[in-house]
């Protein structure tokens, strides 16, 4: 049965699991509760597609899922080839002061007079890299402790979730701004520090599956045969517990862009002359009034980045988990 | 009088819970107060600067060494630091740069922040529960989409980007707009100096902070206060509540609206911790004399007790208001009890 | 009892209902062309697998149906009174007073935050002009009346607070707060223990004595059906397929479901020894997809050809027993009990919900 999403209601479904499904896979309706469907809280059965069918279909229904992921793909690629298609090599002086978008400069220049394109698509690489590499650090740890809090409950989830929730209550924007400071700037004890900071929706939400998950019956049957712990968690838990993992870890991405940004744009970030998205803000904050493209630009990259994270995820969600898991925190 | 009854009602069953929470939280700032000294101590000496300060002689900063027990392991010191910081005697307790007691200073901009947070509340409830709710009962509506929309841009609208455009739209290009010289909406300071009772300027200065600051806040919440609702909404009761023959005024405003309320009553109460950091970066841009402007100047200047004191301060706040947020869901919700 | 309506004329007639739900995946025919009748001072029971349409049919006649739903067509008359396309306005007045609900989960049909007491006399309240005080008053009268100890003491309480047999009598309390002509009782035992579930059919049964009200009882628990009903109705794949008196249902099933409803129950009574139970086999159908024919074919033991062809009609096969079967009593001859040689089963489900 395995690789077939059920619902808590599964045991109602127990007679059903058998031979009766060999013409044709049985799924339960999509939602939760009380589908369309199903108005009486009773399950009704259609004759099903797989399960990878099913995520293409609804993830294709999710139209800004899928121009947020055209969009990323696209600021990827851009971000990763930057060094040789930028126009101009971002530390260059190619004109006099702070120019207007133009043919030569599409998004102006600076007031170095360096060419803000090829400005934005460097601090680019930064942003988008620190988005992923922090957001996968935060829901590794997160998974981690969420699996053995899940998985061994008791005094183990007494002291990790007490643990957890202190961490929560830490005032997070100072004590980054206080650990950028400390880390003097540099990109990689930025990605630490907030990958540190930043683990415990992850790993909430992980303990939830795992509770719920390890009184299932293949986890027991799993137990009876002599399974070890490990392999339980990494071979019959983990696997039926992904989805909302991959879910929250793209959303992160887009968290983990913004406050980059915000600790780079107050100084406690990515330090000039490396450009970020963050802090070209910083530099075009006093000349707002005059040079406004400046502000734009880098402000506009951030919310589009984001924007595209946001709906991406939000499609994913919807598509691979039809039991709306969500964390509410 | 029988409001009155049912309150100590739920003391009587809360209390064991609240005790618990209270000694949690106590816990909490404990561990809170190690972490942050342990952070800010990390960030350097704080005697660097008058080290490299010729005008300063050794003897003298050997001596605020010996009184900050800088000489002595760091667990010492910081039981010289919580010391000096409670009383507010003694060089840990003290601003390098203002050389007065943190506390005092920090307690006097934190008043400035609490307006700028209470206002913020306020807008952002009177926004977002109603967009919430709406939204839930007319899913799928355009109404709906809008409200979704406008909560993605929100949720991705960093809270420094979104005050700059404010500033440049709101402030400069409106003002230059309209055709006068004093911006309609102003995008620094509290007041205008010499105007401090005139409460309209007040107002002027408050509109584009709170704006900045609600703008995600609105986001998170309607949304949260849309799912809540989405899944009372589609619960058993209310289908019990229209089989009584109720109106559905009296479904959705009293079954629906009591159970749609409980979770979010809370959040907002949690929130307050985003909305702190938030206020640092909107301080921090609007030049709001508050606390969180204080403590970004405090890093920029390396002050450390300041630096310290703020971060402790926003601590204590926080825990206050989750053990806050605990006991109001404890009153709030009849199924939570002591175990 | 006060009569309204003259002695031939049932109190709920349901004719030619079909209630629909439009989903992503095409139109769920959940109930479709239904007809029933329910006779004042009557138990009719409504028996059939999850999501034959059992619970949507009741539904359909309060309009408490879900917002993708709608009934295409059909009449519903209620004391003489079309219910169908009703105003909301005076739907309000018939949901509750005159036919009132007990729904099956009484921790999640009761809300959280209310204290039982509030929920039972907003009931009263919202249908007779009564005092708050009054309304308690008649809520904790409700209370005793249902069995419930220290009704008093109970009335303050939370529904969590009270175990499961008290939330379904404080359940049963509310739906009779008015006074109601007809009383829905929507597998009132089946979230219950099963002494618990025994003490709960007594009341119900009880308290149809003494007020002499109607009930539908929608149940997949023939077990409660031979205790509870006058009349029973099959009902399969949103389709009424059998409607008899209860002894003449249990007596002569004229339906191969029922008959393999029946069959699928252990009894202690008869065939002891060579008796096996034999589950029906297969799921029910897919209400987007219906098969063509008959819509119990795939899984029906006794199938020929005809009935891939066209669904069967329901016909008559004793007085007031009507079966939707092509051999609709000819398989009469295979006993409820067969021996054991009859196909060996294994796979297959009960009638479960």
């Amino acid at each position: 049965m395995e690789g077939r999403k059920r619902t808590d209601r599964s045991s109602r479904m127990a007679a059903f699991k058998t031979k009766e499904t060999r013409n044709g896979q049985v799924v339960p309706l999509e939602g939760s509760g009380r589908s369309p469907m199903d108005p009486t809280g009773e399950l009704v059965y259609v004759a099903g597609r797989t399960q990878t069918e099913m995520f293409v279909r609804r993830f294709r229904r999710h139209r800004m899922a899928m121009l947020g992921a055209i969009v990323l793909v696209i600021l990827y690629v851009v971000a990763i080839l930057a060094p040789w298609i930028a126009p101009y090599d971002y530390t260059e002086i190619t004109y006099m002061g702070a120019k207007p978008p133009s043919a030569e400069h599409w998004l102006g220049t600076d007031e170095l007079g360096r060419d803000q394109l090829s400005r934005l698509m460097m601090g680019g690489r930064i942003s988008l890299m620190v988005g992923v590499v922090v957001a996968v650090l935060a829901s590794s740890i997160g998974t981690l402790v969420g699996m053995a809090s899940g998985y061994y409950g008791k005094f183990v989830d007494n002291t990790l979730m007490r643990f957890t929730d202190m961490v929560l209550m830490l005032p997070l924007l100072p004590l980054l701004m206080v650990a950028g400071k400390a880390t003097g700037g540099s990109m990689w004890g930025i990605v630490i520090i907030l990958g540190l900071l930043t683990w415990m929706g992850v790993a909430r939400l992980v303990r939830g599956s795992f509770l719920a998950l390890r009184e299932k019956e293949f986890v027991e049957a799993a137990h009876a045969m002599g399974a070890s712990d490990w392999r339980i968690i990494t071979r019959h838990i983990l696997p039926n517990a992904v989805a909302p993992i991959v879910v929250n870890t793209t959303l992160a991405v887009g968290t983990a862009i913004i406050i980059e940004s915000v600790l780079s744009f107050l100084g406690f970030g990515i330090q000039p002359p490396t450009p970020s998205w963050g802090n070209m803000l910083t530099d075009a904050k006093s000349t707002m009034t005059l040079y406004p493209w400046l502000t734009w630009a880098p402000g506009m990259a951030i919310v589009i980045t984001v924007l595209s994270v946001n709906f991406f995820g939000d499609g994913l969600r919807d598509a691979l988990d039809p039991t709306q898991i969500r964390v509410k925190e | 009088m029988k409001s009155l009854r049912s309150f100590f009602n739920h003391l009587r069953r809360l209390g064991p819970f609240i005790v618990r929470r209270v000694f949690y939280s106590v816990m909490v700032l404990a561990l809170g107060a190690v972490i942050v000294f342990a952070a800010v101590s990390a960030t350097g000496d704080p005697l660097a600067r008058l080290r490299a300060d010729p005008r300063i002689r050794p003897a003298d900063v050997a001596r605020l060494e010996r009184q900050m027990g800088l000489d002595q392991p760091r667990y010492v010191q910081f039981f010289y630091w919580l010391k000096h910081t409670a009383t507010g005697e003694g060089e840990w307790g003290k601003s390098f740069t203002m050389k007065v007691p943190v506390m005092p200073v920090i307690w006097q901009r934190f008043q400035n922040t609490l307006v700028l947070m209470s206002a913020t509340v306020l807008l952002c409830l009177l926004v977002a529960l109603p967009l919430g709710v709406f939204s839930a009962l007319r899913q799928y509506s355009k109404l709906d989409y809008t409200v979704t929309a406008l909560s993605f841009f929100g949720f991705s609208m960093p809270v420094f980007f979104f005050g700059l455009i404010l500033q440049l739209v709101l402030g400069y290009y409106l003002m230059v707009w309209l055709g006068r010289s004093e911006p309609l909406f102003y995008t620094a300071s509290m007041y205008t100096t010499g105007m401090e009772d005139d409460l309209v300027n007040r107002l002027q200065h408050l509109v584009l902070p709170v704006l900045t600051l609600s703008l995600a806040t609105i986001a998170g919440w309607s949304r949260y206060q849309r799912s809540a609702m989405l899944d009372v909404v589609n619960s058993d009761y209310l289908r019990t509540a229209r089989a009584k023959g109720l109106p559905e005024r009296v479904v959705i405003g009293k079954h629906a609206l009591k159970n749609a309320l409980i979770p979010v009553v809370t959040i907002v109460a949690l929130d307050f911790a985003a909305l702190l950091g938030g206020a640092v970066v909107t301080e921090t841009i609007f030049a709001w004399p508050g606390m969180g402007r204080l403590f970004y100047q405090s890093l920029v200047q390396g002050d450390f007790p300041m630096i310290m004191g703020c971060v402790l301060f926003t601590s204590v706040v926080l825990v206050l208001f989750n053990l806050f947020a605990d006991i109001l869901y404890g009153f709030l919700d009849p199924r939570i009890r002591q175990e | 009892m006060a009569p309204s309506t003259s002695a031939a004329e049932p109190l709920l007639k349901i004719e030619g209902l079909r209630t629909h739900f439009d989903t992503e995946e095409g139109v769920v025919k959940a109930v479709d062309g239904v007809d029933l009748e329910l006779a004042a001072g009557e138990t009719l029971a409504i028996v059939g697998e999850s999501g034959s349409g059992k619970t949507v049919t009741v539904l359909s006649a309060l309009a408490l149906l879900p917002k993708t739903a709608r009934i295409v067509e059909g009449s519903i008359t209620f004391d003489g009174r079309e219910l169908v396309g009703l105003p909301e306005e005076q739907m309000r007045e018939v949901r509750g007073a005159e036919i009132a609900m007990i729904f099956q989960d009484a921790l999640t049909a009761l809300n959280p935050v209310f204290t039982v007491g509030n929920q039972i006399s907003e009931a009263i309240r919202q249908h007779d002009r009564v005092t708050k005080d009054e309304a308690r008053e008649r809520a904790l009268e409700l209370l005793q009346r249902v069995g419930i100890p220290e009704a008093a003491r109970r009335l303050d309480q939370y529904p969590h607070e009270l175990s499961g047999g008290m939330r379904q009598r404080a359940m049963i309390a509310m739906s009779l707060s008015c006074r109601p002509k007809i009383l829905v009782a929507d597998e009132p035992t089946t979230a219950l223990d099963v002494t618990i579930q025994a003490q709960i059919l007594s009341l119900m049964n009880d308290l149809r004595f003494d007020s002499g009200s109607s009930i539908v009882l929608i149940t997949h628990d023939l077990g409660v059906v031979a205790e509870m009903a006058d009349h029973v109705a099959v009902m399969y794949g949103g389709r009424k397929v059998e409607f008899a008196a209860v002894d003449e249902l249990f007596a002569a099933p004229a339906h191969p479901y029922t008959w393999g409803l029946l069959r699928s129950l252990p009894r202690l009574d008869e065939c002891v020894g060579e008796q096996r139970l034999l589950p029906i086999p297969g799921v029910p159908p897919s209400l987007i997809h219906l098969p063509k024919g008959c819509h119990f074919r795939p899984r029906c033991r006794f199938a020929q050809d005809i009935c891939c062809e066209e669904y069967p009609q329901l016909r008559e096969v004793g007085p007031g027993h009507v079966a939707a079967c092509h051999f609709a009593g000819d398989f009469a001859d295979e006993p409820v009990c067969p021996r054991s040689d009859s196909r060996t089963p294994g796979e297959g489900v009960a009638a479960g919900g």
